[in-house]
């Protein structure tokens, strides 16, 4: 390693929940991983462990080693835990008067984010706790109205009384949220400065400059959030910085973002709303890149954890963009990696009701676990199935550092899902894996087929805990091209941060409609005064990318549009097809809307009779800061890799399953399932009947065709 | 439990139960992406999947009331068009006299073929937004007899193997004013269908149709099994309910609903015997609408803890006496049938539901008072601000507050049952697009009936005509003057409804001006209230302001924890006088003052008895063997061979229970004000109070229509 020592290192950190995962990579695209436990009270010091760790690997001091980083970027929960575990500032927001209660009424909605038996349940069925105390909330006296027009003006003397109030009640941040300031922005702008004067140490976020964008509810449970988080998070980053600096850290850190791109850390003190998907995002970007040395462009991301089953989209290179995103069941409106998430992981618990079988949403945790981790765990889990089936081999999973009770795993499965439905411990627990790979198999499909993208254009990338485990079975049947499980499965978060570019996302509602029955929407909009929106939300974008010290001509910029038809509400994001603005180039943008449309909601939908809307003019600036690339191995001359040895597998039957080490992840090497890699942090599972193949990078490429005979034969088994 | 033996296995059955969510999941967000109407996107709608002889098998979570109505029509579909009907057909209706709701609820369903067998139905529904009729959005306050009212749509093949039939569709578009809206809604529904049976082609390609099939019909087995169950467990007795439609868009006439509830075995039994013949004016339900909203309830109620399906109804009998309120038939008018004589029908079956329920222990937590009494219907129209024709209907009433449990209080602005799952527009959203300025929308303090757990309250909100010289609005609503959501167990009821208007306002002046606008004292103008089924031309200066009705409380106000009553003056949800004078609960700044509380409270009850007629018995506390307890306020007892009632807090005898507990339990007659700040009450009724008459508990509290009888809550068949 002591080749490139020359301050040539891209270094990223994803600092989760139990272990801090770094990545190293160097300028020759060579890859090294290290781990330390996390170390919650003070992130930086797993981060710190982690480099001695990679210090000792390069043989030189730590110091030595973070002073020759070249680039250092992490991704971190702490946005993401400050809300979840409603740590936070004590924050008070303002309201537009007549309007105060917006934040408990949530527009009605007590759904936000359920499942199919949480909304069903109506008896239990109430509105999720905002972030947001009410009695915190104050009316501010004004108004402004649709057109930006000023129908009340601001009562100066009424908002400072009501801020002394607020400061009394010992708020730390404050949230200001105005109807219309989409519009008009000055009373909040004013009413910042009010605060200012009255407590210049306060923490204040208004949402014109959080996110101007229509549609009050939203808008304002991001302020809030943002306040809310705001002091906790410019704590902890700026500690960090100061951290890592003191230990030679040539720049400023940078941070990974929920839009899935880089920014400095000081960013996150000013906008930490904007980080609350910091830690899963790498998951996503980590995917593109492993896809990308496959020359693929389409990718399906699916992380399967303890708990939670996370699925995200890479369209054409990119990672696929939502303008809104619930978090906590609050509606997070800021442009987001899209993640969709079930409850369904190796925790997932297994019951029988009525006669059938239902795994997860429900998880043991981590405490106390499937019950082969003999935490106390007293309910089957997939992880118990997964070792009943012999697809987690005991006494060496994880490298043999924890032996697991199979014997507790199959008395539970025999107990409590064998006995009630007179089934083999083998066919529950196949039973068991079966439904939560089918499971996250239909939130795949939802996430792909039900929205328009035909899987048969894309890759399939498993990672997490259990991903590489059930990957196997639930990527196949969706007729995806491949399933790959990349040999960085465990640091994938980390390495996708360590190839991340600098992105900032803005944008603008400004409205532009067409008139019922118009088909030329140039004869009605405004091509000019579009492009002025677009040039002014560019030029913030470009800005924020240039104090973060990127020069222009580093800068690529990319413009989108949410639309929709008159009368509508909902929205799809839209691609300008060209730029600058042109009537032709308008036009030609609402025929790819009604492309896209039909796509989605099938031929013949589009309800171009109504009239479009051009609703919210979005900016993506993406600094080229050419990270590394990663390095394919050498072709291998060494003949196919003997198995270890050979673990009883149950498909449908009992069988031997070649089980292989690490070292056989060469490139070429050509399996047969069912087999399986055993590594230090997870299993690669083959199923039965299905190939796969290491590719140059050592990624394990999995052909999803199944076969068939082995579902017929369970199913033979199971009637009987 | 009785196992039922399915045909097919546990873990297919579940594999593909999931997997038909999902599908029955994007058949919504479907219609819902791509509809183009404002009242699909506040959950008007709703998708199911049905089995081969129409059951419902999967049911979304939006509009829950055509869930059985849909099911109804498939089996009309099967019976007139027999073998007949073929892949790639789909059927429409909105007829309320058949099977359907009103004129505006349009049903498309379509039968599911598999390797040449019918597998499954889809089946979607939604309220589109004109159908013709005498007034813009085919709610006509006014109309006398259906023929005035929207076009009705007889059950059609509108798609014949994949084959639009134009004559149907155009003649429908013909007689619509917004025929491009709703093109978009059909159009909708359609990609709903196409849609959602590619995904069940593709299901059933991988597991076989017979698999899906079978998975449908093993989970409607399984619940009807454990509906059965759970219905036999409960005592059999007889139940009463009555409601009251107020307001037939002429006058405020009030039109009974009676509903007796037998529970015998494992059945329950609905019978409206006793009802009031249909209204010549606005107020009817259809037979098919009110089985509907029966079926809500079901879902509600019974489906927190079973899937969703068919199953929920099959211990389920209804008796329509013909052509009543709640079962009209034609020429009466119908336009309102989604939400008038329905909701009542419904909420007189959920209240003998709760009074069955409550004498179950284990049932406590089931017990709640009718959550929807009313919809609050906002339908505007006219030029909006871009000189466009406009009709919408403002779904912010959708945030009214839901009825209160043993265990929980009721929800906040947003407690429907009949829409489990709502939601309406952000007010710029609203603004944006019509020619309106909200002044205010907020949660209504002292909305939601008081109780030990208190009603939700409901929203309130205020539009004033902007930037446009004239709107046309439909006020359509009921329970303005009857408080149908009536608490339990000694709960008070929730407000009532109201549409109030302030004409030739100079709000914008004032506002201008750097004053409030908080309230319609706040507005200037005339103070006018609006009837509760009328047309309205409102001016460049009005103001209309809608607050809704809400659910009741549960047990008597005068016991709900302190601490709760102070949480919700703090949070502006109860205000201080009615902290005060329903729960007795002084507050002193931001605690509350204990011992005046404790006077307070002490006074209530005394006020209460002082009221009450001396009975001339002996209301000594007495210990005898408890036969039968009715929730925590009332116990049936064994004294020899008599059964008394009492009190089941102070253990004091009311008397023998004969045929009627409040025979022999004293009432106090009070004034609406006295339960709640926002209650009206019809001047043909009164409000009693029934109490423990040696403590003053609350233990019922009841709307009667002067010089009727009361309803006789239960008389159980053993005890």
């Amino acid at each position: 390693m002591s080749e490139s020592m020359q301050g040539d290192f891209y270094v990223a950190s994803d600092i989760g929940g139990t272990f801090t995962d770094t990545v190293v990579l160097q300028r020759s695209g060579a890859v090294r991983r290290y781990k330390a436990p996390t170390t919650p009270e003070n992130l930086v010091d797993g981060v710190l462990a982690t480099f001695a760790l990679a210090a000792a690997d390069a043989g030189i001091e730590r110091d030595a080693f973070v002073a020759s980083i070249r680039r250092f970027s992490h991704g971190t929960t702490v946005a993401t835990n400050g809300l979840l575990q409603r740590k936070g500032a004590k924050t008070g927001v303002l309201l537009t008067e007549g309007f105060g209660n917006s934040t408990t009424i949530m527009r009605g909605m007590k759904g936000f984010g359920l499942e199919e038996a949480e909304l069903k349940d109506w008896r239990r069925l109430v509105k999720h706790r905002s972030v947001i105390d009410r009695r915190l909330v104050r009316e501010v006296p004004e108004r402004v109205d649709y057109a930006g027009r000023v129908v009340r003006p601001l009562d100066e003397d009424a908002t400072r009384a009501s801020i002394r109030e607020l400061l009394s009640e010992g708020v730390e941040a404050i949230a200001v949220c105005l109807l219309w300031c989409t519009e008009h922005p000055q009373h909040e702008q004013r009413v910042a400065e009010l605060v200012a004067e009255e407590a210049p140490e306060v923490y204040v976020s208004i949402s014109s400059e959080v996110l101007p964008r229509i549609g009050e509810y939203a808008r304002m449970v991001t302020t809030a959030v943002n306040a809310f988080l705001g002091p906790e998070v410019r704590r902890v980053t700026t500690s960090l910085d100061a951290t890592l600096r003191e230990a030679r850290l040539s720049h400023q850190p940078l941070l990974m973002q929920s839009n899935g791109g880089l920014a400095a850390v000081d960013q996150a003190a000013v906008r930490p709303v904007s980080f609350l998907l910091s830690g899963p995002v790498g998951g996503v970007v980590g995917s593109r890149l492993v896809a990308e040395t496959m020359g693929e462009r389409n990718v399906v991301t699916a992380d399967m954890g303890g708990t939670s089953f996370d699925v995200g989209l890479v369209v054409d290179g990119r990672p696929l963009l939502q303008p809104t995103t619930l978090m906590d069941h609050q509606p997070i409106a800021v442009p987001s990696v899209g993640i969709e998430t079930i409850g369904a992981g190796g925790g997932s618990i297994a019951r029988v009701r009525d006669g059938a079988l239902q795994v997860g949403p429900d998880s043991a945790g981590a405490v106390p676990g499937p019950v082969c981790y003999g935490g106390g765990g007293v309910e089957p889990t997939v992880t118990d199935a997964d070792v009943v089936l012999g697809l987690i081999n005991p006494t060496s999973f994880l490298g043999g550092r924890k032996t697991l009770d199979r014997d507790g795993a199959e008395r539970a499965i025999r107990e409590h899902v064998a006995e009630p439905l007179g089934l083999t411990v083998e066919q529950a627990a196949e039973g068991i894996k079966r439904i939560v790979d089918s499971r996250m198999a239909d939130l795949i499909r939802q996430a792909t087929i039900h929205r328009g993208h035909d899987p048969r254009n894309f890759v399939l990338v498993a990672f997490g805990g259990a991903g590489p485990v059930h990957a196997h079975a639930f990527g196949a049947g969706l007729g995806v091209k491949r399933i790959v499980v990349p040999v960085t499965a465990s640091v994938h978060s980390a390495l996708g941060i360590a190839a991340s570019e600098l992105v900032v996302t803005h944008e603008a509602t400004r409205s532009f409609m067409t008139p019922p029955g118009s088909s030329v929407a140039s004869e009605h909009v405004d091509a000019d005064a579009v492009g002025a929106v677009l040039a002014e939300v560019e030029r913030e974008s470009v800005a924020r990318l240039a104090s973060q010290g990127i020069e222009r001509d580093a800068i690529r910029v990319e413009h989108f549009v949410d639309m929709r038809f008159r009368f509508q509400i909902h929205e799809l994001t839209i691609e300008l097809p060209e730029h600058p603005v042109t009537p032709a180039g308008l036009d030609r943008l609402v025929a790819r809307f009604i492309e896209t449309y039909e796509q989605r909601f099938g031929e013949g939908s589009a309800f171009t009779e109504a009239g479009v809307e051009f609703v919210n003019w979005r900016v993506v600036a993406t600094a080229s800061t050419s990270p590394p690339t990663l390095r394919p191995s050498e072709p291998s001359d060494e003949p196919q890799p003997d198995p270890i040895r050979h673990d009883r597998v149950y498909f449908g039957g009992w069988s031997d399953a070649a089980v292989y080490d690490e070292q056989a992840l060469r490139p070429g090497v050509q399996v047969t399932g069912p087999a399986i890699f055993e590594l230090a942090d997870t299993n690669i599972v083959i199923g039965a009947g299905q190939s796969a193949v290491v590719d140059a990078h050592g990624n394990v490429s999995i052909d999803p065709t199944t076969n068939p005979a082995t579902v017929r034969q369970m199913e033979e088994a199971l009637n009987g | 439990m009785a196992e039922l033996a399915a045909a097919i296995d546990p873990i297919t059955f579940e594999v593909i139960s999931h997997r038909l969510w999902a599908i029955n999941e994007e058949g919504s967000t479907t219609i819902v992406h791509a509809s183009g109407s404002p009242v699909v996107h506040a959950q008007d709608y709703n998708f199911g999947l049905y089995a081969p002889n129409g059951d419902l098998a999967v049911c979304g979570v939006f509009y829950t009331l055509p869930m059985f109505v849909m099911q109804l029509l498939i089996k009309q579909v099967i019976e007139r068009y027999g073998d007949d009907v073929n892949p790639g057909d789909v059927f429409l209706s909105s007829d309320p006299f058949r099977a359907g709701i009103h004129q505006s609820d349009v049903q498309f369903v379509s039968p599911f073929f598999h390797d040449g067998e019918l597998v499954a139905w889809t089946g979607c529904m939604a309220h589109v937004m004109d159908v013709g009729g005498m007034n813009p959005g085919s709610w006509c306050p006014t109309a006398t007899d259906l023929y005035q009212e929207g076009l009705i749509i007889p059950l059609s093949r509108i798609v014949d193997e994949g084959r639009v039939n134009r004559g149907v569709w155009d003649t429908i578009m013909a007689n619509s004013r917004l025929p491009a809206m709703l093109g978009n809604d059909f159009s909708a529904f359609l990609s709903a269908h196409r849609v959602s049976q590619a995904r069940l082609r593709e299901a059933s390609e991988e597991y076989g149709g017979e698999a899906v099939r079978q998975t449908m019909e093993t989970t409607i087995a399984r619940t009807a099994a454990r509906m059965g169950e759970w219905i036999e467990g409960l005592p059999d007795g007889r139940f009463q309910h009555v409601g009251f439609v107020d307001h037939d868009g002429q006058e405020n006439r009030l039109y009974k609903v009676l509903c007796t509830m037998t529970k015998a075995g494992d059945r329950i039994r609905f019978d409206y015997a006793g009802t009031d013949a249909a209204i010549a004016g606005m107020g009817n339900g259809s037979a098919s609408g009110s089985y509907g909203a029966i079926g809500a309830i079901m879902l509600a109620l019974f489906g927190s803890d079973l899937p969703w399906n068919a199953g929920l109804m099959r211990s389920i009998d209804i008796d329509f006496p013909p052509n009543t309120v709640v079962s009209a038939e034609p020429p009466m008018p119908l336009s309102a049938g989604s939400v008038a004589g329905a909701w009542i029908a419904s909420a007189t079956a959920e209240t003998c539901l709760a009074k069955l329920l409550a004498f179950s222990e284990g049932h406590q937590d089931w017990v709640c008072g009718p959550p929807d009494g009313s919809w609050l219907l906002s339908q505007f129209g006219g030029m909006n601000q871009f000189g466009e024709p406009f009709a919408t209907m403002f779904m912010d009433a959708q945030g009214w507050g839901g009825s209160a449990f043993s265990f929980r209080d009721g929800v906040d602005t947003g407690g429907s049952m009949v829409v489990p799952v709502s939601q309406f527009m952000d007010v710029e959203l609203n603004e944006a697009h019509q020619p309106v300025f909200y002044l205010w929308r907020r949660e209504a303090t002292d909305t939601g009936g008081a109780g030990r757990q208190r009603g939700g309250n409901g929203i309130e909100f205020a539009l004033a005509v902007y930037d446009t010289d004239e709107l046309i609005a439909t006020c359509g609503t009921q329970g303005a003057t009857v408080p149908t959501t009536i608490g339990v167990f000694g709960g008070n009821p929730g407000a009532t409804s109201l549409y109030e208007t302030a004409v030739e306002s100079d709000w914008r002046e004032r506002m201008a001006a750097g004053s409030s606008v908080l309230d319609l004292d706040g507005a200037g103008g005339r103070r006018e209230i609006a009837e509760a089924k009328c047309t309205i031309r409102l001016g460049p200066h009005d103001v209309m302001n809608h607050v809704t009705q809400n659910g009741g409380g549960y047990g008597d106000p005068l016991e709900r924890d302190i601490a709760e009553v102070l949480r919700d003056v703090l949070d502006g949800s109860v205000s201080r006088d009615c902290a005060r004078s329903l729960y007795g609960v002084v507050v002193d700044g931001v605690a509350v003052d204990e011992a005046a509380t404790a006077r307070e409270r002490g006074q209530a009850l005394a006020a209460r008895l002082a009221e009450l007629p001396d009975s001339g018995r002996d209301h000594a506390p007495r210990e005898l063997p408890i036969v039968r307890r009715w929730a925590d306020v009332v116990n049936l007892v064994r004294d020899g061979d008599e059964i008394l009632v009492q009190a089941a807090a102070s253990g004091a005898i009311l008397g023998p229970l004969g045929d009627d507990w409040r025979a022999v339990t004293p009432y106090r007659v009070v004034a609406p004000e006295q339960l709640g700040a926002a209650i009206r009450l019809h001047e043909q009724l009164e409000l009693r109070q029934y109490l423990d008459p040696t403590t003053g508990r609350a233990l019922w509290v009841d709307f009667v229509r002067k010089g009727e009888e009361p309803v006789v809550d239960f008389q159980l068949t053993e005890l």
